[in-house]
């Protein structure tokens, strides 16, 4: 048991990390396109 | 000077994390039952925690929309559904570790805690379609504010079904005399506090991903 529950803690902990981070990663692109969005509609808008 | 308080809050917890993980990994020791594998109770319990969290700022920020139709108040539900929906997955995903390497099989479908948790998982994914599909649209969004405010009631199930029914799934044994070492308490209770920095610097991530988006439909709107 001690060895397996090595493992799954390891894949437990990691997974939750990486996710955790990905989805930090997803919400900053996601703001920075819709940023760049506004910025060229704006530049559209002064024109 | 005015305070830049996401910074603030994104230096404090990743601090906080860092300090979690030293007293998860050295300072609390090995349970001498289960062994290793009961470290994973720290990350299990606190992704939960900040689910229901999350769910209950959903509840809140539904009724304060239908309430006065604060279209801050709509943002907010969104993002924190969203938040509350990726650390149930996270919560799920960790429970069947546990139970692997403990019971010897990742599910029972016999248990109540994981069939009402994956339940509620479901019940927010609802609604996390339900609030795109949505859109500009008033009545729907209002609609979908209830189903937010009906949802939360599962909350409460999930927490308790494991006093309610007789289970497996080990009950919260935090409060209770005798139940954990002390400091495999303070490893529980800081990591709690990190992940619910986690969730408050997440959350305003979202809210302000979920202005711009206001924003960019506006301009859009004005073409």
């Amino acid at each position: 048991m001690t060895d397996s529950g090595m493992t799954y803690m390891v894949i437990a902990y990691s997974l939750v990390f990486a996710v955790i981070f990905g989805y930090t990663l997803s919400l900053g692109s996601r703001m920075g396109k819709i940023e760049r969005e506004i910025e060229a509609l704006k530049q559209a808008q002064k024109k | 000077m005015k305070a830049d308080w996401s910074k603030i809050l994104s230096v404090a917890t990743l601090i906080m994390m860092f300090v979690s993980l030293y007293l998860i990994f050295i300072y609390a020791p090995i349970e001498k039952t289960m062994g290793v594998v009961q470290k994973i109770f720290y990350v299990h319990v606190s992704t939960a925690w900040t689910g229901f969290l999350a769910f209950f700022v959903v509840f809140v920020s539904s009724i304060i929309f239908l309430r006065n139709g604060s279209r801050l108040a709509d943002i907010v539900a969104y993002a924190s559904a969203e938040i509350g929906v990726l650390f149930t997955s996270l919560t799920l995903i960790t429970g069947p570790m546990w139970a692997r390497s403990f019971w010897g099989k990742w599910w029972d479908w016999s248990e109540p805690r994981l069939v009402t948790a994956l339940i509620l998982w479901f019940i927010y994914l609802g609604y996390l379609i339900l609030h795109r599909s949505a859109g500009e649209d008033v009545r729907r969004a209002r609609f979908t504010s209830v189903f937010g405010i009906i949802a939360f009631i599962n909350v409460p199930i999930v927490f308790l079904s494991v006093r309610w029914y007789r289970a497996s799934h080990p009950p919260l044994l935090v409060f209770e005399p005798g139940g954990l070492d002390p400091s495999m308490k303070v490893a529980f209770f800081v990591t709690l506090f990190a992940f619910t920095l986690l969730y408050l610097w997440l959350l305003n991530l979202g809210t302000r991903a979920g202005k711009v988006q206001d924003e960019l439909r506006t301009l859009k709107e004005g073409l």
